[in-house]
């Protein structure tokens, strides 16, 4: 039963990352996705400040989902998401302003973000905080990875180099050359597209694409074992008989 | 059903209280912990570089300058650091015409420059505040980003986009004007202000100008007209000013302002505010000969400015006379006929005024000549100017003018004005000589009555040592040997040479 327990709780947390990522597979998210995605930098930023409110604002709902009336949940929930989000640009504008001023209004859109809403709503208000922490940190890194590989792909080819330093600024400046950029050299391959907003839609189509070919051919794989499975009980059957 | 209405606000009351609260605490730590706005600089300038503090310049005072196209203020100088240590200088802009289409931006510029180097400098970042011409000013954002993402330039108007490239010059220019004054201050000198402002503009005319004056008795020229299109065109040129160049000479420019109405069924104008330049001498009765030194725009509102790029450099280099009308076919006839109208009335001016002081000037100058004995001079009309080389040195001659002065004793003197230049070489060193000189002739034998230098550039020696004797006629000019030993003796040469010339035209004409 204990075992049983600890396999549901890891599927809870690793289920939003892999198998279920609220971006990839659930496509929830995608407006931050295409706008913050241009950097490295600000795509980690994002999803730093995302699983903070995420985490946070159901923890809340699930240690409320008692107290609050079903019938006042939604203005309930967006009230604890607005507030942490606000927490989080008043943390951001202070401590980090360069984050600040490049993710701009995308900080104050998580309160509208269905992904955090759709986890109050559909998990935190029904199960206790334990799992619903992990259901957020689940959720939040699987939404992180998702921008930051979308990030990556963006800058390398739209700009050819990463920059580090430029929003988070305790960092030291440091522009590292991938496809262009090389100190001394006339190597400049980069194609500016990318880097734009068709970029990004650019990018979340094919990344779409991919996963959905790949969930295609494992669940006609499933399919045909199930029927190899069901085609060996009736044949075995027959020869019972 | 309720109990809800009871618990539900309170419920709600109670979420929004706690989150108040909690927003409450956030704000106290972040005020408390989080890094205290360093400097004085508005959030326009402190925007250019989260990363840095702002300090305002001490004792800076607004000031102006004029950039290719228009007046640009720097209204405010913040110096720029990251950790304590100075990277930049941030500035606030307003560039262009105040009301109309006029910009203000902040301007960031970092790291080290010179003078060799200050074109390739590109701004960190531009931030623009206000301004840019209606429906188009989404274009200077553009073109601000391109600049500073070096996609653009800003060192001429090759990277202007199509749509309100008047504001986009606008720009250009106040980014330009605030750069050079980056260079300076980033290199240890503190412009400050340029302050005046109208001596900027003169200078932009006539680079060696060193001082002007507004001339207060100058009636203003206004002039309105109908183009084909029932168009109202007006010129008003409402200043003007005396200007002394660097050499002691004397130009005058004025200060013009022409309108061209937009329709016959729109009052709104076009205006073009212009400063335009006269200088040198000019001949009585040969007014059309005189043709505009040069010119500065001040501020625009045509954007189809064709006369600017096709009619006024062949005003200014003298292929195009400004009473030719036919002149006009630039495809922009309307401003360049108004700018033709403005300039033909300047040149009038110019003519009537500048031969009255140079009548003035040379009654003066006889004056000086003669003193108590002068009674009253004329022009010679019929003198036809003499020009010639020297034989003698490297150089020529001019002879401008002959006078016929009446003295007191009604006896006649002809005076002669005269320009002589020559190059020699001394030492191994090549040197010159230039001067102009009124010399008086009497007698049958062309005796020197009076000499009086106007202006002498180089090797004056012949003054004291060789003009002397030639006067008073103990040196005669005749003499080729005379010159030598004077201290200057190619100089002395050259002026005999010119001394001979204007004598010869004296004996021809009292013989005529």
């Amino acid at each position: 039963m204990a075992k049983e327990n600890k396999s549901s709780k890891a599927r809870i947390f690793l289920d939003p990352i892999l198998k279920a990522n609220p971006l990839f597979v659930m496509v929830l998210g995608t407006c931050p996705a295409l706008a913050v995605t241009a950097s490295i930098e600000s795509a980690i930023g994002m999803g730093i400040l995302f699983t903070f409110v995420l985490f946070f604002s159901t923890l809340l709902v699930s240690l409320l989902r008692k107290v609050i009336p079903d019938e006042v949940r939604t203005p309930a929930y967006i009230v604890i998401i607005a507030t942490f989000v606000t927490v989080v640009k008043i943390l951001t504008e202070t401590f980090l302003p360069a984050l600040y001023n490049t993710l701009g209004v995308f900080i104050s859109l998580i309160v509208v973000n269905c992904i955090v809403l759709g986890r109050a709503e559909a998990f935190a208000s029904k199960n206790g905080p334990v799992d619903t922490m992990l259901d957020a940190l689940g959720n939040g890194l699987g939404y992180a990875w998702a921008i930051i590989a979308i990030a990556i792909v963006r800058e390398v080819i739209g700009v050819g180099t990463i920059t580090i330093g430029k929003v988070f600024t305790f960092l030291p400046k440091t522009v590292i050359p991938v496809l262009a950029g090389y100190s001394g050299t006339d190597i400049a391959f980069n194609i500016p597209l990318f880097a734009g907003s068709a970029g990004g839609f650019l990018v979340l189509g094919i990344a779409l694409a991919i996963i959905a070919a790949i969930t295609n051919h494992k669940a006609a794989k499933e399919r045909e074992k199930a029927r190899a499975a069901k085609l060996a009980a009736a044949q075995a059957a027959k020869g019972g008989k | 059903m309720n109990k809800l209405y009871i618990k539900a606000p309170i419920v709600l009351g109670a979420i929004c209280i706690v989150s108040a609260g909690l927003l409450g605490g956030v704000n106290l730590l972040a005020e408390k912990f989080g890094p205290k706005p360093s400097g004085d600089a508005p959030e326009t300038i402190t925007a250019l570089n989260p990363n840095a503090s702002f300090v305002s310049v001490e004792g800076f005072e607004s000031f102006s300058a004029m950039g290719s196209n228009t007046k640009v203020t720097i209204e405010g100088v913040y110096e720029m650091k990251e950790g304590g240590t100075r990277t930049g200088f941030a500035y606030l802009v307003n560039s262009g015409k105040a009301v109309k289409s006029d910009i203000t931006f902040s301007v960031a510029y970092q790291g080290d420059v010179s003078e060799s180097t200050v074109n390739d400098l590109k701004p960190l970042a531009i931030n623009i505040i206000a301004g840019g011409d209606s429906g188009y000013d989404t274009n200077i954002g553009k073109l601000a980003e391109g600049i500073v993402a070096g996609s653009a330039t800003m060192n001429d108007n090759s990277s202007l986009i199509s749509g309100g490239t008047k504001s986009q010059k606008w720009l250009l220019d106040g980014l330009q004007v605030a750069r050079t004054d980056y260079c300076a201050r980033w290199n240890g000198s503190a412009p400050g202000p340029i302050g005046d402002e109208t001596l900027a503009t003169i200078k932009g005319i006539f680079p060696t100008a060193a001082s002007y004056a507004l001339d207060e008795d100058f009636t203003p020229l206004k002039s309105k007209s109908y183009d084909v299109l029932d168009n109202q065109v007006t010129a008003t040129t409402d200043k003007r000013y005396t200007v002394t160049l660097d050499d002691g000479s004397i130009a005058r420019v004025y200060e013009a302002t022409g309108a061209v109405q937009v329709s016959a069924y729109d009052p709104t104008l076009l205006n073009l505010d212009i400063m335009v330049g006269f200088a040198g001498d000019v001949v009585e009765g040969k007014k059309s000969d005189i043709q505009p030194a040069g010119y500065k725009v001040i501020s625009s509102d045509f954007s189809y400015s064709q006369w600017e790029e096709n009619y006024l450099p062949g005003v200014i280099d003298g292929t195009i006379d400004i009473d030719d009308k036919g002149a006009i076919k630039v495809g922009a006839t309307i401003s360049a006929d108004m700018i033709r109208n403005m300039m033909v009335a300047m040149r009038d001016d110019y003519y009537k005024v500048t031969l009255a002081a140079q009548k003035a000037n040379v009654g003066k100058t006889f004056e000086t000549m003669f003193g108590e004995s002068f009674k009253s001079f004329a022009l010679d009309e019929g003198f036809t100017a003499i020009e010639a080389a020297l034989v003698g040195v490297t150089g020529s001659y001019k002879i401008d003018n002959r006078y016929t002065i009446t003295l007191q004793d009604d006896s006649t003197v002809k005076v002669y004005h005269g320009s002589v230049s020559c190059t020699f070489d001394v030492e191994g060193e090549d040197e010159s000589m230039s001067a102009k000189l009124y010399v008086g002739f009497k007698g049958a034998e062309g005796q020197i009555a009076a000499t009086l230098k106007e202006s002498v550039a180089g090797f004056p020696n012949w003054l004291e040592n060789y003009l002397p004797g030639v006067t008073d006629g103990s040196i005669s000019i005749e003499d080729e040997n005379a010159a030598l030993g004077t201290g200057s003796t190619y100089s002395s040469k050259a002026v005999r040479e010119l001394l001979v010339g204007m004598r010869a035209d004296y004996l021809a004409a009292i013989a005529a």
